[in-house]
């Protein structure tokens, strides 16, 4: 290991990283120094990747120029004067050539905490733009050259089978849809992103020919087919450059590359390429699960035969989820227990449709028969193999990463008989214990989610959560996924103030995915509403509270202040809340009119949930003498009522109240601290 | 290097734990996700005069009717003159007005 690490292919791919993390994160050049043991290559790297950067930076195309003209879009992009840009319509365009007329503006960043990160994806890319679409006539269609290929793959199979293939073969999950989750839940999405597994197989499948050292040749020649047939992702870069290099250096005698050594020339050469790359998570997930195969399986001595193989297969298995871990729970919050042993049953199968599949894609359907009962064989193992236990976890600090990486150094030096095993476990414990104690402060905040046109507002109340409302039903999967990445397991409390679809309806979705402990529903809701059948089915006690219902939740305190009687109107039957955060108060008013809004008496507060998304039926300022919040909060999106109405916006302001709205600002969290 | 190490989990540590400790003078902060720094820009005027049925039709209150009409009523020499079209009212000028020119 001490020559693997000292070797010039490292030192460049390390340069190169820190160079590109530099470019986003300058601080990081603190860390140079640390490269000091690498020497030069290292320094190499570093210069050389920042220099890129520096010198040629993805250029911005002008924001809010408005754009006509005849472009081809490819796959959802297109070029124009230079620049690579996103197109956005609704329905996404298929490859042609169009006339075009819209506007250029920036990527969006993330809305929500676990929502989608669309510049960060885009810049990964070299893309910093987006052209939203108006109008769009197609002219021609574009001629794909992988058409012919891909039709030949598909020939002969069934719906799924030729899915599962076009997944497997050419990294293309589209048509895949809920099959992905099954894959996602049983430890085996990675089979469908096209990488080294799949360039190994492949590459493995030619060396078995009889061909001596020409074998090697056609190996290498098939790369760049490959490369063309699926496309340049970061990973299939990545397996072919680290490929390439050893099959060149065994065709010319020289031996294979040290893969350690590869992957950091690799590495070099792709940020070198382009120094962003390093955003894509194919990229990263890439790269760590080669970086564990490499460090962690040369120091096993396995025995031979089966036994030695299933072994391997196992170990090769825990040390890619070793390595992987913190990066699959912060970006999918959830890591199947069970993949270690998915991955070995999967393996002969994937060995063996890899190199069929590319067959396939040359000879069309005279291979189906062999390649159909595969495909159906794979698919059945990730139907079963998701049904095993998950790991679950909210995103990941920075300071958590770090500490895990840490954690994993002493047990790999033992492994490689550089510490004894005694000490590697005591120092390995250290992080460990940090990371547990980090964890033992809950928080206390408030998090009103951005759910476009609705509103979906999120209190921890330090170890108990509670989730009033849930936006329109289509936003159900994005507050889901909002209470996965911020670590929330299950709800202790979920209020459904009234049964407007702007309120209510994303709550179905939660109520399907997330445990609910007690539901709070508004005296409004009939009994046969979608949402009561729904946590009836789930068997979630229900309560339907009047004014004056007290609850302790967590370290605080739920007060339900409306509705006193029942007057058969939907907005004017809502549940009013205060919230008692310990150091802060927060009125949350759902959709209540000014009537009512006057009988409550909440007594000052911090927070203010304004009613009605700002309508001018609300927030009076009655109110805002009485309750004199500091901060108000508006879920609001695009709508075609006038929300926020200015006359609202100027009552606050003329009470000194600061406005956040989601339609401005993503979601908006009030962090109130920590509780133990 | 074992020092080295110590020395990085304790600063990690007070990295990851002082946030979480520290005596706050605010009790309540509040940060958003995203801030908007990018407001799209105003749709580009319709000409009365030269647009076609399918682009007076993705206008405001505009349906194939209306848009039928607003072509026989051509030429118009200001927006006002579209009270002259059938169907046409103050309120339904007033929708449309931004998106239009002569």
């Amino acid at each position: 290991m001490k020559g693997a690490l000292s070797s010039s292919g490292v030192g460049l791919g390390l340069g190169g990283l820190l160079g590109a993390l530099a470019l986003l994160y300058p601080a990081l050049l603190l860390l140079a120094p640390l490269g000091l043991r690498f020497g030069l290559p290292f320094f190499l790297g570093l210069v050389l990747v920042l220099l890129r950067g520096l010198l040629f930076p993805v250029p911005e195309p002008p924001y809010g120029l408005r754009v006509e003209g005849t472009l081809a879009v490819r796959e959802g992009f297109t070029r124009w004067e230079g620049h690579r840009l996103r197109v956005k319509h609704f329905p996404p365009l298929e490859d042609g050539v169009y006339h075009l007329r819209g506007y250029l503006a920036p990527p969006e960043p993330r809305r929500n905490p676990g929502g989608f990160d669309e510049r960060a994806w885009l810049l990964a890319q070299g893309v910093k733009g987006v052209f939203h679409v108006e109008q769009a006539r197609r002219l021609s269609a574009l001629p794909n050259p992988r058409t012919p290929f891909r039709a030949r793959l598909a020939e002969g199979l069934s719906s799924p089978a030729k899915e599962v293939l076009e997944g497997l073969v050419l990294g293309d999950k589209r048509g895949l849809e809920d099959a992905y989750l099954l894959f996602q839940k049983a430890g085996l999405a990675h089979l469908l992103a096209v990488s080294g597994l799949h360039v190994g197989f492949l590459v493995g499948a030619i060396l078995l020919l009889p061909l001596g050292r020409w074998r090697y040749l056609l190996a290498l020649a098939l790369l760049p087919l490959y490369l063309f047939l699926a496309g340049p992702s970061p990973s299939l870069v990545r397996a072919s450059l680290m490929a390439g290099l050893s099959l060149l250096g065994l065709f010319l005698g020289l031996g294979a590359a040290g893969v350690v050594q590869a992957l950091g020339l690799a590495l070099f050469l792709q940020l070198l390429l382009r120094p962003e790359a390093i955003l894509g998570l194919g990229l990263q997930l890439s790269y760590l699960a080669v970086l564990g195969l490499a460090l962690v399986l040369p120091a096993l001595r396995l025995p031979p035969g089966l036994k030695g193989y299933l072994l391997g297969g196992l170990a090769a298995s825990l040390a890619v989820q070793a390595f992987l871990a913190p990066l699959l729970l912060h970006r999918f919050h959830l890591l199947p227990l069970l993949s270690p042993l998915a991955n070995l049953l999967a393996a002969p199968v994937v060995a063996l449709l890899v190199p069929l599949g590319f067959l396939k894609l040359l000879l069309g359907g005279a291979l189906a028969w062999a390649v159909e009962p595969l495909a159906r064989g794979l698919l059945f193992l990730a139907g079963v193999a998701s049904q095993g236990p998950l790991l679950r976890l909210g995103e990941i600090s920075p300071q958590g990463f770090a500490l895990y990486y840490l954690g994993l150094l002493p047990p790999l030096l033992a492994l490689h008989h550089l510490l004894p095993w005694r000490k590697a476990l005591l120092l390995a414990s250290l992080p460990a214990l940090v990371g547990l104690a980090t964890g033992l402060p809950k928080p206390v905040d408030l998090w009103l989610l951005d759910v476009g046109q609705g509103d979906a507002l999120l209190a921890r109340m330090g170890g108990a959560e509670v989730l009033v409302d849930g936006g329109r039903p289509e936003q159900g999967e994005k507050v889901v996924r909002a209470l996965r990445a911020l670590g929330v397991e299950a709800l202790e409390v979920l209020v459904a103030t009234h049964p407007d679809a702007d309120h209510f309806g994303g709550l179905l979705r939660v109520v399907e995915e997330v445990p609910v402990g007690l539901a709070l529903l508004s005296p409004a809701f009939p009994q046969d509403h979608p949402l009561v059948q729904a946590l009836r089915a789930k068997g979630v006690p229900t309560l339907r509270p009047g004014a004056g219902t007290a609850l302790r939740v967590g370290k605080g305190r739920i007060q339900v202040l409306w509705p006193s009687h029942l007057s058969g109107d939907d907005n004017q039957d809502g549940l009013a809340l205060l919230l008692d955060l310990g150091r802060a108060k927060a009125l949350l008013l759902a959709d209540l009119p000014a009537e009512v809004e006057e009988t409550l008496a909440p007594g000052p507060v911090e927070i203010l949930k304004v009613s009605h998304h700002g309508a001018r039926t609300g927030t009076s300022e009655a109110l805002l003498a009485q309750a004199r919040p500091r901060i108000a909060l508006i879920g609001v999106g695009k709508n075609p009522f006038g929300h926020p109405h200015p006359e609202v916006l100027e009552r606050l302001q003329a009470h000194g109240v600061k406005v956040y709205r989601t339609d401005r600002m993503g979601a908006v969290r009030v962090d109130l601290g920590y509780a133990w | 290097m074992v020092l080295g190490y110590l020395l990085a989990v304790a600063l990690l540590a007070l990295l990851s734990l002082w946030p979480k400790l520290a005596p706050r003078p605010l009790p309540v902060r509040v940060e958003a996700l995203a801030e908007a720094s990018f407001t799209p820009p105003a749709p580009e005027p319709v000409s009365l005069n030269g647009a076609s049925l399918e682009e007076l039709e993705a206008l405001p209150g505009i349906g194939p009717t209306l848009a039928r009409r607003i072509v026989e009523g051509r030429p118009y020499g200001t927006v006002e003159d579209l009270l002259k079209v059938k169907g046409i009212g103050p309120r339904t000028l007033e929708r449309i007005r931004p998106y239009v020119r002569p």
